[in-house]
C-alpha cells in the first residue's frame, strides 16, 4: 500500500484532527502518522497546541445572577 | 476515533441548504414546557455565556446576551422539537441575537487571501528557528512559553468572524456542519475562517514565544 504525501498529511491534518476526513482517508492519514518520523512529531504538536488553547481558553462559568435572571423568564412570559 | 464518522464532501454538497428540521410544530408533544426549557437552561448556560463572552470580550454584554438568547429561545420553544439538536439551535439563536444586536457596526470585510500561509504556522516556524534548535527541544520550549502567554487576548484579537469560527470548533466542539448551519454560511466557508483563524492565532502565540525568546538576562537579541 502506498503511503499518502507528506504535503497531503499537512494539507488534510486539521480536518483530521476534526474528525472531518471520511473513514478511508482518516485511517490512510492515522497509518502515515504513525509511520513518518516528519507527521508524527507535526501531528503531535499539534495536538498539543490545541489542547493548551482550550485549557487557556477554558472562561468561567455562568454567574448565579444570570441563572436566577434566565430562570425568571420562565415565569415573567 | 471513529465515533463520530463525518463525510465531508456530502456536507460540501448539502452545504448553506441544511436547515435545522427542528422548527417544525409538534403539538402532541405537550408535556411540561417550563420544566423543559430550565431543563435546558441548567445544561447550556455555561457554555452560551462562555461563548459569549468570547465573542463580546465583556462580561455584562454576555449577561446580556446570553439572557436575550434564552429570551428568543423561550418564545420559539413551541417549534423546537424534542430529540434534536438543542445545544445547536440555542448557539445558532445566540450567534443571530450578538449579530444583530452587539455587533459593532462596521462590518469586518471577509478577508480572502491567496493561501500563502501554511496551516500548521507555528510548528513551521518552530521547525525553522536555528536559536530554538540550539536550545534542545523547540516544539517542547514553544509549548511550554505558549503555556505562560495570554492565550485569550490572542484569540481575542482575532477579527470576528475567524474568531467566531474558532470558537464554535474549538472551545465548543462542534462539527464543520454545525457551525454552517449555526452560522448560516457554507461548510466551506466554515473551513476557510476556521482554518484562517487558526492560522492568525498560531501568529500571534508565535510573536509571544519568539519575544519570551529574544529578551534574555544577557540583553535583547534581534533573530532571524
Amino acid at each position: 500500500m502506498t503511503m499518502m504525501p507528506c504535503e497531503e498529511v499537512a494539507r488534510l491534518l486539521w480536518q483530521f484532527m476534526d474528525r472531518e476526513l471520511d473513514p478511508v482517508t482518516a485511517r490512510a492519514l492515522a497509518q502515515h502518522i504513525r509511520a513518518c518520523r516528519g507527521c508524527g512529531p507535526r501531528h503531535e504538536f499539534e495536538a498539543r497546541l490545541r489542547a493548551i488553547i482550550q485549557e487557556k481558553c477554558a472562561g468561567e462559568p455562568a454567574p448565579e445572577h444570570l441563572r436566577r435572571r434566565v430562570l425568571a423568564l420562565l415565569s415573567d412570559i | 476515533m471513529a465515533v463520530r464518522r463525518r463525510f465531508v464532501e456530502e456536507d460540501m454538497r448539502a452545504g448553506a441548504t441544511l436547515e435545522f428540521n427542528a422548527l417544525t410544530l409538534d403539538p402532541s408533544a405537550a408535556g411540561e414546557p417550563a420544566a423543559e426549557f430550565a431543563a435546558l437552561v441548567e445544561e447550556h448556560l455555561d457554555g452560551l455565556y462562555r461563548a459569549g463572552l468570547r465573542l463580546t470580550r465583556n462580561r455584562d454584554a454576555a449577561e446580556d446576551l446570553v439572557q436575550d438568547t434564552f429570551l428568543k429561545a423561550w418564545r420559539a420553544f413551541h417549534t423546537f422539537e424534542p430529540g434534536t439538536n438543542a445545544r445547536a439551535w440555542l448557539y445558532r439563536i445566540l450567534m443571530n441575537t450578538y449579530i444583530d444586536s452587539y455587533r459593532k457596526a462596521e462590518r469586518e470585510p471577509e478577508i480572502v487571501e491567496a493561501d500563502d500561509v501554511e496551516d500548521q504556522y507555528l510548528y513551521s516556524r518552530v521547525q525553522e528557528s536555528e536559536e530554538l534548535r540550539r536550545q534542545g527541544n523547540p516544539e517542547a520550549i514553544v509549548l511550554e512559553r505558549i503555556m505562560d502567554a495570554d492565550v485569550e487576548t490572542a484569540l481575542a484579537s482575532l477579527p470576528e468572524t475567524f474568531r467566531a469560527a474558532v470558537i464554535l470548533a474549538d472551545l465548543e466542539g462542534f462539527s464543520y456542519k454545525e457551525i454552517a448551519r449555526i452560522l448560516g454560511v457554507p461548510i466551506g466557508t466554515v473551513m476557510s475562517r476556521l482554518f484562517r483563524g487558526r492560522r492568525l492565532l498560531q501568529k500571534a502565540l508565535w510573536e509571544y514565544a519568539r519575544a519570551g525568546r529574544y529578551v534574555t538576562p544577557g540583553g535583547e537579541r534581534t533573530g532571524s
